[in-house]
């Protein structure tokens, strides 16, 4: 089916507008409000709207401008004719025609059938008009404005059966399921969803769930019944075991009991002998302490006697020693005495010697004080001769002129002052000589001849002739005055520095100075010479020196008056210094010895006195020993006297010894006779065999009555009234497990089975499904390609009554994870243009091939790239033989269709 | 004298892998009136009294019902009877034998049971009974060691003859001997009789008990076998369900007699399935098996090979018949369920049943193999050939 063209007119707002459609790609272009899709809902309505009407269908298609009632003509191409179809909706008188080119024309009712009959229209023909219902038809070819984005499922379902048909049609047919398969089919899904849950478990009651719990059971029951004969045999081995135990115990207990008997026989043993032998330790003892006391007392009898003639004997020989003693201390008085005597003379000639010592120092001084106090007078004499000539040279130097030293100095300045004021003087004129002339010169109206000279000192004026006059001023400009007032101040001024000075000339001035230094020198000369001697002073000195010489000489007269006749050493002369000395020197020497011999005698008399002590004490203390030995042998006679008293004599004595020593060795052969038997017996180990076999007794008494009453309590658990007998019942127990395991695993199978053909079955539907499917699943790719690629591709299942589902497929097999809600709008339309393209071609079969497919202004999200796209698809769905129709308010996007274009301006 | 010999009785035996509980009071039952039977052979024969070489009981821990039964069976021997513990029932502590109730129902229902459980000479009117009993199921040392002590005849009367009561094995059966025939594993190193080492001319019989099959077991020594079957038989070489009735008398050969006493039939059928014709035929054998006879077998069946699926249900279908005719069907092998190719051509050819047609082509496939998975898949088809087969009538 295809349309030719189509006119309407009082269409809204359409007068009149006529369009041819191109066989293949048609595109109406016109800006939005320019009635595109009022044009193409009106030729909608031609072909789907029964002219009679007032439904609010027909009154929305009345025109407010246009006064008429409104018409549609179109021209188609159906069942191999050309039909022309007009309808003119004027309410109840509403008009439909439809001729059939070079056929016969339908009127009417007729009209309205044979129209419906050639558009493939079904039951819904005859529906009560809605708005809705209206849009619906077609609604799989016909995409309204903004409706390209519907995956076109519910729109296709009007078309299901013509859907299904084609598809057998197009090999399909073998692939459809027989009522045996669904029959199977159903049988199996109702096995299964009886059988197992969601998950694949048996459910609940099922007789496979039941075998299941029953296998569980028998499990359980079967447990229970072993662990009773687990008891059983628990108990069995328990009572053997305890009585096994108890007769080992009792053969034990036996064996404790009599080893504790002959083990209390012995102790009784141990303790008799261990009485007779406490008895024996203490009599032992007794005579052992008697014994002893005995041989002391003898020994100490003995002792006594050696020790007093000991003592004895040593007295004897101190009496000797303490003569000797005595003896000494005399030698020794006598020693003393003569060092005492030996050290008085020594004393005395030392005294005399010193004395005389003592004079001569006197005298030595007296000679020499008195040698100074002549010196001194010699001294004063030439300190006033020295003086004397001093004051001679003070007078002379008076006497002449005040010269000092810098004077030459001076008067050479002045004079060459002087000498410089004259030679300035000279240098103040000018000599001027006239070598030649040829008029005459005048200098200061004195004319001067040719070779004359002249000395100018004053400024003057040098006429040549009557025409010429030089002013001539010599010496740069000082005065001849000045200068020579200069020269007179200088010599003046040396004039004045003679007379003062008293000398007529500088020769004068010069020698007189000479004659002052020589005089000076002199002078100088004196009075280092005084200052040598002391001069200030020698007075004093001299007065010194005299009074020593007269101390001198009184210690001179005290000495000698001390000195003996004979002890004078300068007899009653007198003596010079030196001999003095000499004499003193000598006495000084004699005396050094004198005294070295006088500290000898001191020393040899106080060793003496030492010595002589020493031996008094010597003596005393051997004295005093004597003594005490003495008395310790009183001591110990009266003490041997006491032992005798008491224990007779040394005889007696030792007989007591012998008797105590034989009763003490009785008592000791007894006890180790004692001892050894008591060894023999070994108590301590007695004592522990006792405790160990009274141990072992207890521990086999409880180990027996525990041993019996653990078989007393098991052999009551094993008496039975013979109610059951376990054995028997593990036996049923077991059977039954295997049974119901028997039972469980062939269900089991049985299962597996059923699970396995549900399995297969579903697949083969599926599989069978797809190959139903596929030459509408493989157009659909067609058009995707450009989409999606080649390695996607579609699944469709055809439902009962619907596309129950459209899938995309990667060649892998794994499905695209994404839900066409999901997908952008522009996406939606390309996969929904896809669909309806691909589903259309299948349909035209049934219409000659072609179908017109109309987008008015669908595709809402594409952007220009997209509609690019798009027009491929539309390029490719008019290849194969479906009439394109596009209506846009951007034709220009569509440039590259080279579709017929009409454009449709604002009416 | 004469006497009877028997053992093994195993009264109280539980038969707990039979399912039905009325087949297991008839297997039980019938253990019971085997008794009665001997009962009877010791009348006709004129026994002076019935030896029970062990296992009297089945269990250790007999219960009180076990214990009455038998004792009233035992009552009904109109000799003494004479019996000694076995490894299923030994003594102990705890063991029934010990039990008041046993004394009970013993003083009452059989003042003609002398149970022997210590091993020492038990001097009767016609004969020293020189008892071994046993103590606990699995014991290591010879139970007859007492009787190697010389100085023990002495003591005994010159003019009786002497017969040894024991229980246990005299060889080493497993590597010998079918162990179907031996009660549990104990019994293979445990509870040897030494036959050798008892003084042979001391000794004028030895009644022995735990081999089921009635067996010579050496020079005046027999194994009765138990007088009831209780287990399938393998091969022929021996020979359970009887008594041995015996002449002896001191110094003198034993004279032995076998007779038979056994109610229940125990029977192994093996057959082999190579195509589903064959079930017919194995249907055929078991029917002339068992006749007319009813709840009077027990049968355990070897089946190997494979069936197609509908072969398959017949013979299960045969089978549950066949568990109502016999006390218990043990079923032993297995056979493969085999779709034949009919049977999956009848599945993989539908044209017109696309989804069968391709699920029961994977199957086909998957069952091929070997394995668990193939197992599953021969299943799912045999499911799949029910359902289809439900649907399609």
């Amino acid at each position: 089916m295809k349309l030719s063209q189509a006119t309407v007119r009082n269409y809204r707002i359409h007068r009149e507008i006529s369009i041819e459609f191109d066989p293949a790609r048609t595109l109406i272009g016109g800006p939005n409000e320019s009635g595109k899709s009022t044009f193409i809902e009106a030729v909608h309505r031609g072909l789907f709207l029964k002219a009679k009407g007032t439904t609010a269908v027909h009154k929305a298609m009345a025109s407010r401008i246009h006064g008429s009632p409104p018409e549609v003509e179109v021209a188609f191409t159906a069942a191999g004719s050309h039909w022309t179809v007009y309808k003119r909706f004027s309410g109840q008188s509403g008009i439909a025609r439809l001729t059939e080119s070079g056929g016969r024309t339908h009127e009417g009712d007729e009209a309205e059938a044979r129209l419906a009959e050639l558009l493939g229209l079904g039951s819904e023909w005859d529906q009560r008009v809605t708005a809705d219902r209206i849009q619906a038809r077609w609604s799989h070819l016909w995409i309204w404005q903004g409706g390209a984005d519907r995956i076109p499922t519910a729109d296709l379902s009007s078309e299901h059966h013509d859907l299904v048909q084609r598809l057998q049609d197009s090999g399909g047919a073998a692939a459809v399921l027989s009522d045996l398969d669904s029959a199977v089919l159903r049988t199996v899904d109702d096995e299964i969803e009886a059988t197992f849950t969601q998950r694949g478990e048996p459910k609940a009651g099922t007789t496979l769930a039941r075998a299941r719990d029953s296998l569980d059971e028998a499990e359980a029951r079967q447990a229970e019944a072993q662990a009773r004969v687990d008891r059983l045999e628990n108990d069995i081995r328990e009572r053997e075991s305890a009585a096994a135990t108890a007769e080992e115990a009792r053969v034990a207990l036996a064996d404790a009991e009599r080893r504790l008997a002959e083990c209390e026989a012995a102790q009784k043993k141990v303790a008799t002998l261990q009485g007779r032998k406490e008895t024996l330790d203490t009599q032992l003892a007794a005579a052992e302490k008697e014994r002893v006391r005995i041989q002391e007392v003898r020994e100490a009898h003995a002792t006594l006697g050696d020790e007093i003639k000991a003592l004895a004997s040593d007295l004897e020989s101190e009496e000797e020693r303490i003569d000797a003693a005595e003896q000494a201390v005399n030698r020794q008085r006598t020693l003393l005495e003569e060092a005492r005597k030996e050290q008085a003379e020594a004393e005395a000639a030392c005294r005399r010697t010193r004395l005389r010592a003592r004079f001569l120092t006197a005298v030595v001084e007296e000679r020499r004080q008195h040698r100074q106090v002549e010196a001194l007078e010699e001294r004063g004499r030439e300190i006033a001769r020295l003086r004397k000539s001093l004051d001679e040279r003070d007078a002379a130097l008076a006497r002449l002129p005040a010269i000092d030293a810098q004077d030459p100095d001076r008067f050479r300045e002045l004079d060459e002052t002087r000498i410089r004021a004259e030679t300035a003087l000279e240098n103040v004129a000018a000599r001027l000589q006239v070598e030649s002339a040829d008029a005459p010169v005048v200098i200061d109206g004195d004319p001067v001849a040719p070779g004359e000279e002249r000395t100018i000192f004053d400024e003057s004026t040098i006429a040549v002739g009557q025409g010429v006059r030089i002013r001539v001023t010599p010496g740069g400009g000082k005065s001849l005055a000045e200068a020579r007032q200069d020269a007179a101040t200088a010599a003046r001024a040396c004039r004045e520095f003679l007379e003062e000075r008293s000398v007529p000339d500088y020769a004068t001035l010069t020698s007189l100075l000479d004659r002052r230094r020589e005089i000076a020198r002199d002078r100088d000369d004196l009075v280092r010479r005084l200052a040598e001697l002391d001069a200030a002073k020698q007075g004093d000195s001299l007065a010194a020196a005299r009074t020593a010489r007269e101390t001198a000489l009184a210690e001179c007269e005290r000495c000698r008056n001390a000195l003996e006749e004979t002890d004078n050493p300068l007899g009653d002369g007198t003596a010079d210094l030196e001999a003095a000395q000499q004499k003193l020197r000598d006495e000084e020497t004699a005396l050094a010895g004198q005294e070295s011999a006088e500290q000898r005698g001191r020393e040899r008399a106080a060793a003496a006195d030492a010595d002589l002590e020493t031996a008094r004490e010597t003596r005393d203390r051997f004295r005093e020993e004597r003594n005490q030995r003495n008395r310790d042998r009183e001591a110990k006679v009266a003490r041997r006297q006491q032992i005798e008293e008491g224990h007779g004599d040394a005889e007696a004595i030792a007989n007591a010894v012998a008797e105590a020593t034989r009763l003490r060795d009785e008592c000791r052969t007894e006890v180790a006779a004692i001892e050894e038997s008591l060894r023999r017996l070994d108590p301590e180990t007695l004592e522990r065999d006792q405790e160990r076999f009274t141990r072992a007794r207890e521990v086999h008494a409880t180990t027996l009555r525990e041993a019996e009453t653990r078989a007393a309590i098991a052999g009551d658990r094993l008496q039975s009234d013979g109610s059951g007998d376990p054995y028997e019942a593990l036996e049923f127990a077991r059977a039954a497990q295997d049974a119901a395991r028997t039972r469980w695993e062939r269900l089991q199978h049985e299962a597996d089975a059923v699970k396995l053909l549900h399995r297969l079955l579903g697949q083969a539907r599926g599989e069978l499904a797809e190959t139903f499917s596929r030459p509408l699943a493989e157009r659909i790719d067609r058009y995707l390609r450009a989409l999606f690629g080649p390695d996607v591709s579609t699944q469709v299942d055809i439902g009962d009554d619907h596309i129950s589902g459209i899938r995309l497929v990667r060649r892998t097999g794994t499905a695209i994870d994404y839900p066409f809600d999901d997908l952008s709008g522009g996406t939606r339309e390309q996969l929904a243009g896809a669909i309806r393209l691909a589903s259309a071609e299948l349909l035209a079969t049934g219409h000659d091939g072609s179908l017109p497919i109309v987008f008015d202004d669908a595709f809402a999200y594409s952007d220009p790239e997209r509609v690019e796209e798009l027009q491929r698809m539309l390029d490719l769905a008019a290849r194969n033989g479906l009439q394109v129709i596009v209506l846009t308010c951007n034709p220009a996007d569509y440039r590259s269709f080279g579709a017929r274009t009409h454009l449709i301006d604002r009416a | 004298m004469k006497l009877l010999h028997t053992a093994d009785w195993q009264i109280g035996r539980p038969y707990a892998s039979v399912e039905s509980s009325e087949n297991r009071t008839l297997l039980q039952q019938a253990r019971i009136d085997a008794i009665d039977r001997i009962a009877e052979a010791a009348r006709e024969e004129e026994v002076q009294g019935v030896l029970i070489a062990g296992d009297l009981f089945d269990s250790p821990t007999a219960s009180a019902r076990s214990v009455a039964a038998a004792c009233a069976a035992i009552g009904r021997i109109p000799v003494p009877v004479f019996a000694i513990p076995g490894n299923h029932d030994h003594g102990g502590p705890g063991s029934v034998w010990e039990q008041a109730f046993f004394q009970r129902e013993r003083d009452r229902l059989a003042p003609n049971f002398f149970p022997l459980l210590k091993p020492e000479p038990h001097d009767w009117d016609h004969a020293v009974i020189l008892p071994c009993p046993l103590l606990r199921r699995a014991q290591m040392e010879d139970p007859t060691a007492w009787l190697q002590d010389p100085a023990l005849f002495d003591g005994l009367d010159p003019d009786k003859p002497r017969i040894v009561l024991a229980h246990g094995s005299v060889r080493e059966f497993s590597a010998t001997a079918d162990l179907d025939e031996l009660d549990d594993s104990d019994a293979r190193s445990a509870n040897r009789i030494h036959l050798d080492r008892m003084p042979a001319d001391r000794i004028d019989y030895i009644a022995l008990g735990d081999w089921h099959g009635t067996f010579e077991a050496g020079p005046r020594a027999w194994y009765s076998g138990t007088p009831e079957p209780d287990r399938f038989r393998k091969g022929g070489d021996h020979d359970p369900g009887n008594v041995l009735l015996v002449e002896v008398a001191r110094g003198c050969d034993p004279v032995v007699r076998k007779q038979s006493t056994a109610g229940i039939r125990w029977f192994r059928h093996a057959f082999s399935f190579t195509e589903d014709a064959d079930l017919e035929a194995f249907i055929g054998e078991i029917d002339g098996e068992l006749g007319r006879r009813v709840q009077r077998d027990v049968i355990r069946l070897e089946l190997e090979g494979q069936l197609g699926i509908s072969a398959t249900a017949r013979l299960e279908e045969f089978i549950e018949s066949l568990r109502a005719r016999t006390l218990r069907v043990r079923m032993a092998g297995s056979v493969a369920l085999a779709p034949t190719e009919a049977e999956l051509d009848e599945l993989t050819m539908r044209t017109g049943d696309p989804l069968i047609t391709r699920v029961a082509g994977e199957l086909r496939e998957r069952s091929a193999a070997e394995g668990d998975d193939a197992r599953t898949a021969r299943r799912a088809l045999r499911l799949l050939h029910r359902y289809v087969a439900a649907t399609g009538a």
